[in-house]
């Protein structure tokens, strides 16, 4: 799993359940809004700082990061991408996150550039381009920083939730 | 007259404390900050990058702020035990605080100054699987951990 959060309520006292489930449903709602941020945070983060790998493959990796949100009554969950189907659909996952030598580096791509950013692939093609030998992706460690952003984010939503 | 502002003397700091305790601990591993200088003849290496930075507000009504920094080592070992060893090795001299140095630096000779500690609030640490067969994978990465850890320097930045 890329990103876990769990709560889970625990009421025990009769007399005042009727104001505790009222806050705790507010609660709930605010708990999967945060979850939502902090998803939008993470497919944000990936956009503006993976470097040296396609607009496919960043784009493809932005649709498998999926965002589930689980309302039980006294238990609600928030999970943001999930790492088995990453590893199926899009195992490249690992690579713009941790780094790495270049998987194609020293590879002859066939396909021809259409202007300065966009390179079309053209299997047969004649022309194309050759990754350097030693091309490397840099790291942008997506998962690492959005679990310090979602930690400080749910540390801020306890704290507003607990003062009030 | 140039001086380093929070980012890089978070990360110059870290690399500066870890390369002292490596220098009589261990032998012949590398320490860099950033991770663009390691390459296949330089290993086994230790890197220290940042990540993102969280500003907190202090109090209601300030605008003064308190960071947490996400610091990132990595480590690039010859095998595998090597690997886990640096790992646990750096686990246990990462979790006390160590120096915040501020550096300054003039006609390219940079100096520093203690100017309080930094303290690790959480450390993961993960074993970088690329989802490639090891014997496919470039020299450098077949044997890499990855050390995330939470620092803070307890100062209140106006």
């Amino acid at each position: 799993m890329g990103f876990r959060v769990e709560m889970i309520g625990d009421f025990t006292f009769k007399e005042e359940i009727d104001g505790i489930i009222l806050d705790w449903k507010k609660f709930k709602k605010e708990f999967i809004r945060t979850g939502r941020t902090v998803h939008k945070f993470m497919i944000d983060y990936i956009k503006t700082t993976s470097k040296g790998t396609s607009n496919a493959s960043v784009k493809k990796l932005h649709k498998e990061i999926d965002f589930k949100a689980l309302d039980e009554g006294f238990r609600v969950v928030v999970e943001i991408g999930d790492v088995a189907k990453l590893n199926t659909n899009a195992p490249w996952w690992a690579i713009i996150n941790f780094g790495g030598a270049h998987p194609m580096a020293g590879k002859f791509i066939p396909g021809e550039w259409h202007g300065r950013k966009n390179f079309m692939y053209f299997p047969g093609s004649d022309t194309g381009m050759t990754i350097k030998a030693n091309a490397r992706i840099k790291p942008i460690n997506y998962v690492e920083n959005t679990e310090h952003f979602g930690t400080a984010a749910y540390q801020r939503l306890i704290q507003l939730s607990t003062t009030r | 007259m140039g001086a380093y502002r929070s980012k890089r003397c978070f990360e110059t700091s870290t690399k500066d404390y870890i390369k002292t305790n490596m220098v009589s601990d261990w032998s012949n591993v590398n320490v860099y900050r950033g991770w663009g200088n390691v390459s296949g003849n330089n290993l086994p290496a230790v890197t220290v990058r940042s990540g993102i930075n969280v500003h907190d507000r202090v109090e209601l009504g300030s605008f003064n702020t308190r960071r947490s920094i996400t610091l990132f080592i990595d480590i690039f070992a010859t095998s595998e035990g090597q690997g886990l060893d640096l790992t646990d090795y750096l686990v246990g001299l990462l979790k006390k605080s160590w120096d915040y140095e501020k550096y300054t630096v003039t006609n390219g000779v940079s100096t520093s100054e203690t100017d309080g500690k930094i303290t690790c609030i959480n450390i993961s640490d993960t074993p970088v699987n690329l989802n490639t067969n090891k014997s496919e994978l470039d020299k450098i990465d077949r044997y890499r951990y990855l050390l995330t850890l939470v620092v803070v320097n307890n100062k209140v930045e106006v």
